[in-house]
């Protein structure tokens, strides 16, 4: 992994709000649509394992 | 449960004031070192006698892979006071201020049940009791108990590393015979040579944070030898899946000559002043251990 922040004794320039709660949102935003993407392929994994094993527990099988 | 090595100890990282996007709780993961977890949870699955069907078989290396990544993101949590510490952990979510330590927390344990749950729930309860023994071990035995205590702490450890095969081979036998314990042995022995090869060439980082790494508290030339040693006791260990039928002709030859291969890096490494060969065997272990399961399974796909 990258160790892309190493402290330094310069002073940092001061940051943006608006630029940093456009960001915030962003971040918020990704996280949230992951989460439901997430969950949507647990559900359906549920779903799926359900289904084969059904099939698998059949007569016959 | 606390990080009790360097409390109150200044952290010299300068913080990220936003939260974290995904790809921080994708790293929170480890996804390299869970890449090779998978692979060789591939391996255990595909040599194990029997057949298991595709879906799950899919699901088992899921849950390996999610299961090895929840351990990782704990592991990142207890140890993010000498992650801010060590220059190659330095960049992680946690120390960078990116992630909360208490979500990361959250993030692995529920991950973490979830896996075993899953695994259990869909494929077999082996196969889940070995996972979630491994997750455990690798987040009380090694992490909270063994790495900050004791020069050992990877040899004892690494047995979190080498459960994958044996997850993999449950979750179609839905049992724990020779051929898995074999393939725990490999990846056992393998573990100490290949982590004190990069503890070689970062045994300043491990120094500073505290952690008593085999070249910090014995010297680099203890190292060698037991690295060398170990390598020794690899190559039999490497071979003996062949004579217990897990493996064929293709992988006697091949571990025998990939083992002899690293004994070879080990013994460089002795007579090496610089770190240089240690990076290499370091890559190299990588490497033998890819190949070699590699020859597993396409030795059985073959078949």
């Amino acid at each position: 992994m990258a160790n892309t922040t190493v402290p330094s004794s310069a002073p940092s320039p001061a940051p943006d709000p608006v630029l940093d709660a456009a960001e915030r949102a962003r971040r918020q935003r990704g996280k949230n649509l992951a989460l439901f993407f997430s969950l949507l392929g647990f559900v359906a994994l549920i779903y799926v394992v359900a289904i084969v094993r059904m099939g698998l527990n059949a007569p016959g099988h | 449960m606390t990080d009790t090595a360097f409390e109150g100890q200044p952290v010299s990282v300068q913080a990220d004031s936003l939260p974290g996007g995904v790809a921080d709780y994708i790293a929170l993961l480890k996804p390299r070192v869970m890449s090779l977890v998978v692979f060789s949870g591939l391996a255990g699955l595909v040599v194990a006698p029997g057949a298991l069907h595709p879906v799950l078989a899919v699901v088992a290396l899921l849950c390996i892979a999610v299961g090895a990544g929840a351990a990782g993101a704990i592991n990142m949590w207890y140890d993010r006071d000498i992650d801010a510490i060590m220059e190659r952990t330095r960049g992680r979510p946690i120390p960078q201020g990116r992630v909360n330590p208490d979500e990361a927390l959250a993030f692995g344990v529920v991950l973490s049940v979830a896996s075993v749950l899953l695994m259990g729930l869909a494929v077999n309860w082996v196969a889940a009791a070995i996972l979630g023994f491994a997750n455990a071990f690798y987040v009380f035995v090694y992490t909270m108990w063994l790495k900050r205590r004791t020069p050992q702490n990877i040899v004892i450890g690494g047995a979190a590393g080498a459960f994958p095969p044996m997850i993999g081979w449950a979750a179609v036998t839905g049992d724990v015979t020779i051929g898995p314990l074999l393939l725990f042995c490999l990846i056992f022995f393998w573990t100490p040579p290949h982590f004190w090869a990069l503890a070689l060439f970062r045994s300043g980082d491990y120094s500073r944070a505290g952690v008593p790494m085999l070249p910090v508290v014995a010297g680099e030339a203890a190292t060698k030898r037991q690295m060398l040693a170990y390598t020794l006791l690899l190559l039999p260990i490497a071979i003996a899946p062949h004579w217990f039928g897990v493996g064929g002709i293709a992988y006697l030859v091949g571990a025998t000559g990939l083992s002899l291969l690293f004994i070879v890096c080990a013994v460089r490494v002795m007579l090496d002043k610089t770190h240089r060969a240690a990076k290499q065997m370091f890559a190299y272990s990588i490497l033998y251990l890819f190949l070699l399961l590699a020859i597993l399974i396409g030795e059985k796909l073959v078949a």
